[in-house]
């Protein structure tokens, strides 16, 4: 439950611009090269690194950075809208098709890729392919999902909800497949994908990722208004004036959007979704004028945050991060879950 | 005004709504009467532009055919029969959720004018509870302040209160002063319909009575004309005896067993 008195909006965002400050000095300078704040402000200033730190600083953690704030604030918002839109708190991007399509996509570019890559009219390596064909991946299962739930011009969520079951059954079915023709360098490249990571990050994915997720976060919180008035039901949302048809379609498009440049580009890291827009909620209450910008932005902070811990615990090894966001939110998730229904009295 | 010019609604082969003529006007509580079934919240739901009819229905001389929910919005606030908060708002909150046009971004007056309806529905200080936590009764008044707060806060002239069955939660002393709520209402020069069951609150709240059956209209008037036994058996199914004390309002009071329902 939120509480009686929520914290105060501004209040809530300094704390969340000071976290988010805090973390991405954490990233920036923790790692085998490690660098002072002190250290970065001079090299802002042009002076003081050698050429191997701004090499680590430039090429390697800053794109890692940017990469991770955009990706986990894709990752929040969409949960947040689609929450809002199933009008229950454990739904996740997952729920819709994206994920378990991005992740037939991935694993069709990983496994074949290199069977279809000459054929194809550009030339693009095995990783440029994954990520291509995660994002359309995801857009054909919304795509399809979309299309079996759209009856007489009206999105019905419960279908939706039911063939999403069906999709990632299928889905994880032809991955499976695909998983026993694969040899053992595809295998790995396959496990640490389907585990998430932000390792792979350079300045192309982060722009790319920019480019698709930056528009979401920037148009999500225009849906805020109609998006609270659906937690009344959606009659109550159209005797309250808004189209909710037009507000839906617009929800599933900029989650297929954001999540699937997300986990195109970092693999499939679970929980972000869930996690974030729940701590909000407790701190800011449920109005989505607040959650959604919150999430865009703690999104990020959770998952930078998650990605120093995933370097460093085992350094030099690396945590894939969807390990350690899973290890946080699977037990959240259950929380949330138990709670409910020890306030509905058994169903959640 | 609401106009209906032979507005029909079809399910499949079925007719639920059959041939409907009316002007429903301002100014007064009008009530919707007749047994499960009978296509009153149809009715109450295509009036408000959430269900496709034939035929025209006019509403403040807007097609509502052709109107969006936006405009729909403005013309009418309208409370459904059920109402399940996915969130924990604050009763404020969702109070609020109803406001429109100027007053939607003000928050000071806002968090006024919605204390003020809380107040006056019996939820005096409710405002920074949760939602999710209150009791049906409690949950059902605050639906009905943020739909007040909607009506008299839409550009709509007059503006239409739609309740679909809004006493159903509530005890006796709460489901009259809901129905006082809407006499109110009506009194200052807005429309009401209101789907009911109980004949007696109907009787007692109503300035007209629309009796469907069968998808039909079977009977429209004041209470004390439209009610009487022979009505009682043919649509409700139901010889009860009819007392009419006082004289001017009649008093039903079931002494019999229902004549022919089939329970």
């Amino acid at each position: 439950m939120s509480p009686a008195v929520p914290t105060p909006p501004g209040r809530a965002f300094a704390v969340l611009a000071a976290l988010a400050l805090l973390v991405a000095l954490a990233a920036l300078g923790i790692g085998a090269t490690s660098l002072s704040p002190w250290h970065m402000l001079r090299a802002l200033a042009g002076d003081g690194l050698s050429a191997q730190e701004q090499l680590v600083l430039f090429s390697l953690r800053l794109p890692r950075l940017v990469l991770g704030m955009l990706a986990g604030g894709a990752l929040a918002v969409s949960g947040a809208l689609m929450q809002a839109l199933f009008r229950n708190p454990l739904a996740d991007p997952g729920v819709i098709g994206v994920s378990p399509g991005a992740a037939l996509g991935a694993v069709i570019a990983i496994v074949l890729g290199g069977a279809v890559a000459p054929f194809l009219p550009f030339a693009l390596s095995i990783p440029a392919l994954t990520i291509l064909f995660a994002f359309f991946g995801g857009w054909l299962a919304v795509a399809l999902l979309s299309r079996i739930a759209f009856r007489a011009g009206r999105t019905d969520i419960a279908s939706m909800l039911l063939a999403g079951i069906a999709l990632a059954a299928l889905t994880g079915a032809a991955t499976g497949l695909l998983i026993t023709v694969a040899d053992d360098q595809q295998l790995r490249d396959l496990n640490y994908w389907a585990m998430g990571s932000l390792a792979g990050a350079t300045w192309a994915k982060a722009g790319l990722a920019a480019a698709v997720i930056l528009p979401v976060m920037a148009l999500a919180p225009l849906l805020a208004r109609g998006m609270n008035a659906l937690a009344l039901g959606e009659a109550a949302a159209h005797h309250m004036g808004f189209r909710v048809e037009v507000l839906k379609r617009r929800a599933i498009l900029m989650t297929a959007l954001a999540t699937g440049g997300a986990v195109a580009l970092t693999g499939g890291i679970g929980f972000v979704g869930i996690i974030v827009p729940h701590l909000l909620r407790q701190v800011l209450g449920p109005d989505h004028r607040l959650t959604l910008p919150g999430s865009a932005l703690m999104g990020g902070v959770l998952l930078v945050a998650a990605d120093v811990a995933a370097r460093s615990l085992m350094a030099p090894a690396e945590i894939p991060i969807g390990i350690l966001t899973a290890l946080i939110g699977a037990p959240v998730f259950l929380h949330i879950l138990l709670r409910r229904m020890a306030v509905s009295g058994g169903a959640a | 005004m609401i106009e209906l010019r032979d507005m029909s609604l079809h399910r499949g082969s079925r007719c639920i709504l059959c041939g409907l003529n009316l002007d429903i006007r301002p100014g007064e509580v009008t009530v919707i009467l007749g047994p499960n079934g009978s296509g009153k919240s149809t009715l109450l739901n295509a009036l408000a532009g959430t269900m496709p009819f034939e035929g025209a229905v006019r509403l403040n001389g807007h097609d509502v055919a052709r109107c969006g929910p936006a405009r729909m919005a403005e013309e009418r606030a309208m409370l459904a029969q059920h109402s399940e908060l996915a969130f924990p708002f604050r009763v404020s909150e969702v109070v609020a959720l109803g406001a429109r046009g100027q007053l939607a971004g003000r928050p000071a007056a806002l968090a006024a004018r919605v204390e003020a309806l809380l107040a006056q529905l019996g939820l005096g200080g409710f405002g920074p509870r949760n939602a999710c936590a209150l009791s049906g009764g409690e949950a059902q008044r605050m639906h009905l302040a943020r739909v007040l707060l909607q009506a008299e806060t839409g550009a709509g002239a007059p503006p239409w209160l739609f309740l679909d069955e809004p006493v159903s939660s509530l005890d006796l002393a709460h489901q009259l002063a809901v129905m006082d709520e809407a006499r109110a209402f009506a009194r200052r020069g807005g429309g009401v319909i209101a789907v009911l069951h109980d004949l007696n609150l109907a009787v007692r709240a109503a300035d007209r009575l629309l009796v469907l059956h069968e998808g039909r209209l079977r009977a429209d008037g004041p209470p004390a004309r439209v009610l009487g036994d022979a009505l009682l058996d043919e649509v409700f199914a139901c010889a009860a005896p009819m007392n009419r004390i006082p004289l001017d309002r009649p008093f039903l009071l079931v002494q019999a067993e229902a004549s022919h329902a089939t329970l």
